[in-house]
């Protein structure tokens, strides 16, 4: 057990006052559950975890498996879970392939020993259109870096519900980038805490469509001394979808000189579309280098549509030239490696893809 | 190129802004449209380049003799129309220099080339600093760089007919002749057609008008020569309620 997990009780008592504070829109349930294959993937991957209902072997149509990649099959004893463990001083990137095909929960831990390094994109698919719940802990030890980046694709009809834990020790630097372009009904909730000098640094881009709801929460909090959080979200509404972002940022009595700042910002492409932004914060100190929050909705009106058409450019390319540009600042230099340029690719096509669907 | 406005009857949100309107202009010849605020001239570019927010109750706009109505902005823009806007909206993500080859390509079949040539020149001409092209659509640009920006897209983009809404407000004295000189020297070049909509004469003291009309309360109220314009600058707008 995680040292600094022995707080998460408290943590979750505090998330459950921000709800009472704001409501919970959106309860957690996961059905529909259909069948549908998703196919086109392919890239080589250093693991290649999945949890399945239906087979005992990784048969994922398309997908093309380098010879050395490690086949893991992820079980619902979440206390065995997939662990990747970096040592002290050592640098690794890999690329991660997550195939939910089961509604049992399933385990990620990622543990970076003291001035270790991570470069880890993690792609979400399901075959099955399964649900699919998952957590993912991230510790990470004093003076490491984390760069993780997940792009979930998962098929339009699947629901699923992910708790990311980050623990970021002293002067140690976490940079999480997640990017929701498939799913149907998503609940992704985020835990983090910051020891002295250490830093998490989240964006989260989305784009909900065809009904769907996305439903973000996360509470962030600034425990040591000159610790920093960031947290980013912008997300383009389209149809009768519902995005909703709740965030409670925390800034504890021993986080003197700590910086915090949420921002969350949704593009509305049409009138039934609906974007809810709930940042909070909570200081507990008189001496924050800063602490602030801003929030912005931003219906795409019927000028700024024109405007691009009246040089040429049809309507649908129109909208989808304002959502990519919205999406893009939260994009760029995320994708540092070779292996991530490949990922943001990838992951551009998935939200352009989404955009015109 | 010949535009024709016939007898246009618009309204938005079932108030009545435009009534009877009819004009018509052509290539090669710069019509100036002016009058009071609120006078009908915005909403009679928007009517032409087709504005989804208007309601065309009657009337007729003819291109070459046929009616565009039916038609999109986007259709309406690869026919050759352009419009110039008062306060052009914003693009957050989206460079300048990618918003105008989208654009361009849109319309035309053109080689990168020739548009990285054609945006050089552009920026020239203007005056305009090279690092704007990379900077997102109109975010953080002053009045005078908006108005100098949508002007460059008109010579890039090389419309056959160009409205050009108050091109001249809220500009110094040097900045509004450096856009006079570019939509002289675009009319000269390319023998288009443009509508220069004003309530100003300021900018006729370098731009020479073909035929000049006057609206007011959505009517084209009184047409002629630079004259008109003249008249306009000795007495104002009150002789058309006379």
């Amino acid at each position: 057990m995680l040292e600094w997990l022995g707080d998460f009780g408290e943590l979750e008592k505090e998330r459950g006052e921000l709800y009472k504070r704001h409501g919970r829109p959106i309860p957690i349930r996961f059905e529909d559950k259909s069948s549908g294959r998703e196919k086109g993937t392919s890239k080589d991957y250093d693991i290649v975890a999945f949890s399945s209902e239906h087979a005992s072997s990784v048969e994922s149509e398309g997908m093309s498996i380098a010879s050395d990649a490690e086949i893991i099959r992820l079980t619902e004893d979440v206390s065995n879970p997939l662990t990747i463990s970096i040592e002290d001083g050592k640098e690794v990137t890999m690329n991660i392939a997550l195939i939910f095909d089961s509604s049992l929960p399933s385990k990620i831990k990622i543990r970076l020993g003291k001035h270790a390094s991570l470069d880890i994109y993690e792609t979400f698919s399901s075959n099955f259109s399964s649900d699919g719940i998952l957590s993912q802990e991230m510790e990470l030890d004093e003076s490491s870096k984390l760069n993780l980046v997940a792009l979930h694709k998962e098929p339009a009809n699947a629901n699923y519900a992910l708790l990311s834990l980050v623990h970021s020790g002293k002067n140690a630097e976490a940079r999480l980038t997640n990017v929701f372009a498939g799913g149907n009904k998503l609940h992704h909730s985020t835990i983090g805490v910051v020891e002295d000098g250490g830093s998490i640094a989240s964006s989260t881009v989305a784009v909900a469509g065809s009904s769907q709801i996305i439903d973000l929460s996360s509470l962030l909090v600034n425990e040591g001394r000159n610790s920093s959080i960031e947290s980013l979200t912008r997300a383009v509404v389209k149809d009768n979808s519902e995005c909703l972002v709740k965030e409670l940022a925390k800034v504890r009595q021993s986080a003197e000189e700590a910086s915090t700042y949420i921002e969350e910002k949704g593009l509305l492409l049409n009138d039934g579309a609906s974007f809810v932004p709930m940042p909070d914060m909570a200081v507990d100190t008189n001496n924050v280098a800063n602490a602030s929050h801003s929030s912005a909705v931003f219906p795409l009106g019927k000028k700024s549509i024109f405007y691009i058409m009246s040089r040429g450019v049809s309507e649908g390319n129109a909208r989808q030239l304002f959502a990519t540009g919205f999406l893009e600042k939260l994009l760029t230099g995320k994708f540092g490696s070779e292996k991530g340029k490949i990922m943001l690719e990838e992951a551009e096509a998935s939200l352009n893809s989404k955009l015109r669907s | 190129m010949e535009i024709e406005v016939k007898d246009l009857c618009v309204s938005i949100q079932g108030k009545k802004i435009l009534e009877h309107a009819s004009l018509s202009m052509k290539s090669d010849e710069i019509t100036v449209l002016m009058g009071p605020n609120g006078s009908g001239k915005t909403t009679l570019g928007m009517a032409i380049m087709g504005y989804p927010g208007l309601a065309i109750d009657s009337g007729e706009i003819l291109v070459d003799g046929k009616s565009i109505l039916g038609m999109g902005p986007d259709e309406r823009a690869k026919l050759g129309i352009f419009m110039q806007f008062q306060e052009p909206i914003e693009i957050e993500g989206v460079n300048l220099e990618n918003f105008i080859f989208a654009a361009k390509t849109a319309q035309s079949k053109v080689s990168a080339r020739q548009i990285e040539e054609d945006i050089e020149k552009a920026i020239k001409i203007l005056d305009l600093k090279e690092e704007m092209l990379k900077k997102d659509v109109n975010v953080g640009f002053s009045g005078g760089e908006k108005k100098k920006v949508e002007i460059m897209q008109m010579l890039v983009l090389k419309p056959k007919f160009a409205i050009l809404d108050e091109p001249d407000s809220g500009l110094d004295v040097d900045t509004l002749k450096k856009v006079a000189e570019a939509i002289n020297m675009y009319e000269k070049e390319s023998h288009a057609g443009i509508l220069l909509i004003t309530h100003y004469t300021r900018i006729l003291s370098y731009i020479n008008p073909t035929k000049v009309y006057v609206m007011d309360k959505g009517k084209i109220v009184a047409s002629g020569g630079r004259e008109l314009a003249e008249k306009i600058e000795r007495e104002g707008y009150g002789f058309i309620e006379g």
